[in-house]
């Protein structure tokens, strides 16, 4: 079952998608669960698959956008989380328009990274997520517009100037 | 915004590295995948309680928003006024509309999904019930669909969590769970306005079912609880007449190993040890019998050629709990000797009494394509099998009072099995069904549509939902 062509493209490619599934999840325990996920069901489909990375970006955002449907379970991970990395996570609350990105939808945020993260084409957006150009413009303008009202400040808001404006 | 967006994503993605040795790590969850799903297919087949409505996720023909006016069966309930505790905040339930609305506005998949217009979106009930924010909203179009939201109390109509999609039956009932390991359970029972809610506890015999049933008390329309323990029979009634019944909460499994004889009981067939516990296990825990009155025995299995499992070969038991009057409810099952994945079929289950005297016929559980063999499990002396279709008569010899035909699916047939001496036997009024009734072993027992049927007990005084307690083991 293992592949050598599937070995090469995780060991170059995980880097990659890992950032994806973190940007996607907001969590990094969540984004490698989420990867491996992904992986292991790609692995048996490898030999058939045009798109690969475009495959293992799906699988990514259905799980998510899928999870109420499983229960939810402590995620295992192989190997021990690094707890140093997690100091940033601090950081990470103050900084409003991540909080904000992680208040939208899965398929909207989804939208929003592939489209101004990755730079992808709406066309390219479409093919990766399995939806309608039309979608992809409906998400793109629909989240960024929910971000703005998001990070406005408000009368009770307690905003960081860092991030504050547009 | 796009360059602040950018950049916040930059740098946060920055601060991502893997852990080590990514492959080996996804050979291994591969294995554990395709291990664990091996291993849960039966497991999880038996233990799940399918609600009589369709659960329309996953199904291959989605259901889709249909022009035109609601069925007149579900014209109580889409006109009764909004329940629950947020009924009243009218921008809390025009958001969950626009929400609803939004979501299948923006459903990329091709399954089955409510309109897109507000404007054909009803919030049956929107709420809190115990630790859970619950909404409940359905298409008012042709063929309408019913959806259900789960968050935690105070959360805003976009933080609720999608939890359900099936198709709208005149009266509702659906469990909301927050995973495996926890056993609490938020239950929702909603019918139109001014309907009865009643709860029962069951009782199977070798002769059919029995439910005495209680009231529930529902001052506000509906009965919401907060903390189902195990699993319950409901029922919604309006004008004396049974609209809705449905099973809640989670069976648990048996909190001892059920026993059983793998020895098939008049040398019906071949032991299948392994397959037979299982599947005993499994009957235990939707029936929950268990008590010490209680025995279990294999009333035919064997080993069948079985198109579509991993070996072309699966074993096949079918499961009686015995109760105090020598019969009970039966389950048949079948499990691909490879995979051991599991199969079982709406026909395979029922109530019968001993067994020198009971006749079963039922269809075999598939995984590729439906068969039209019919099987028959007779007493052991029967040899011979009369089956008549309409003007047509058909025979099946029988060994030990097992054997089968083939017979066109959707039939109605009369079968009729003798001894040796040509004496009959037994005889059996059978028909065809694809699909579970709200109660799998005597569909009969929970006819909806209609007045309560024979065999229930009158409803006592009304109990708080919270009262509700664990049935009896008697159950």
């Amino acid at each position: 079952m293992p592949d050598d062509d599937f070995q090469a493209f995780v060991e170059q490619r995980y880097t990659a998608l890992l950032r994806t599934a973190y940007l996607l999840c907001g969590s990094r325990d969540r984004a490698e669960d989420l990867l491996q996920n992904a992986l292991a069901a790609a692995l048996p489909k490898w030999r058939r698959m045009d798109h690969p990375e475009a495959y293992v970006r799906r699988i990514m955002v259905n799980q998510l956008a899928n999870d109420w449907r499983r229960p939810i379970r402590e995620i295992v991970t192989a190997v021990l989380p690094d707890r140093a990395r997690h100091t940033g996570d601090a950081v990470e609350e103050r900084d409003q328009l991540w909080s904000a990105l992680r208040r939208l939808p899965v398929r909207m945020r989804a939208v929003l990274v592939l489209r101004y993260w990755e730079d992808r084409s709406e066309q390219e957006t479409a093919q990766i997520l399995g939806v309608t150009v039309g979608t992809v413009k409906s998400h793109s303008s629909r989240g960024l517009a929910r971000l703005r009202e998001l990070i406005e400040p408000g009368p009770s808001a307690a905003l960081t100037t860092a991030n504050g404006g547009n | 915004m796009i360059e602040e967006l950018r950049a916040t994503l930059d740098r946060h993605a920055a601060q991502v590295t893997p852990q080590p040795d990514p492959y080996p790590r996804v050979v291994s969850r591969h294995h554990r995948r395709r291990r664990r799903v091996t291993a849960a297919i039966a497991a999880v087949a038996m233990l799940l309680v399918v609600a009589p409505g369709a659960w329309l996720l996953g199904r291959p023909q989605p259901y889709l928003p249909v022009a035109g006016p609601p069925p007149a069966a579900l014209l109580p309930l889409l006109n009764s006024p909004t329940r629950g505790s947020l009924a009243a905040d009218n921008a809390y339930i025009e958001s969950l509309r626009q929400m609803a609305a939004d979501l299948a506005m923006n459903d990329d998949s091709t399954g089955s999904r409510l309109p897109d217009d507000p404007a054909m979106i009803k919030v049956l009930f929107a709420g809190d019930i115990g630790a859970r924010r619950i909404a409940v909203v359905a298409s008012v179009d042709g063929k309408p669909l019913v959806a259900a939201f789960q968050g935690e109390p105070g959360d805003g109509a976009d933080e609720l969590k999608h939890s359900m999609l099936s198709m709208m039956e005149p009266a509702l009932g659906t469990g909301f769970a927050m995973g495996s390991g926890n056993a609490e359970r938020t239950f929702l029972l909603l019918g139109p306005v001014g309907a009865v809610y009643e709860t029962a506890e069951t009782r199977y015999t070798g002769t059919g079912v029995k439910r005495s049933w209680t009231r529930l008390d529902a001052p506000d329309g509906y009965v919401g609880i907060a903390d189902l323990v195990g699993q319950q029979r409901f029922r919604v009634l309006t004008g004396g007449t049974v609209l809705y019944e449905t099973e809640g909460g989670a069976a648990a499994a048996p909190g001892k190993p059920v026993t059983v004889d793998p020895q098939p009981a008049g040398g019906r067939g071949r032991p299948m040890p392994a397959a037979a516990t299982q599947i005993a296990a499994g009957l235990a825990t939707l029936t929950r019998l268990t008590g010490p009155d209680v025995t279990y025995r294999v009333l035919w299995s064997d080993e069948i050629d079985m198109p579509g499992t991993t070996t072309g070969r699966a074993a096949i038991v079918t499961v009686q709990a015995v109760t105090a009057d020598g019969g009970g409810p039966y389950t048949t099952g079948t499990i691909d000797t490879g995979d051991g994945s599991y199969r079982d079929h709406p026909s395979g289950y029922g109530i019968a009494g001993d067994v020198e005297h009971s006749l079963l016929a039922m269809r075999l559980p598939w995984y590729q394509v439906e068969s039209d063999h019919l099987q028959i499990v007779a007493p052991p002396a029967a040899v011979r099998a009369e089956v008549v279709r309409g003007a047509q008569t058909a025979e099946a010899a029988l060994v030990n009072g097992v054997g089968g035909l083939a017979v066109p699916l959707g039939s109605q047939l009369t079968i009729r099995v003798y001894d040796a001496a040509g004496a009959l036997l037994a005889t059996l009024e059978y028909a065809d069904r694809d699909k579970f009734g709200c109660d799998r072993f005597d569909p009969a027992a929970c006819a909806t549509g209609s007045p309560p049927p024979s065999g229930t007990e009158s409803p006592t005084a009304a109990v708080t939902p919270t009262a509700v307690v664990t049935p009896t083991a008697t159950r």
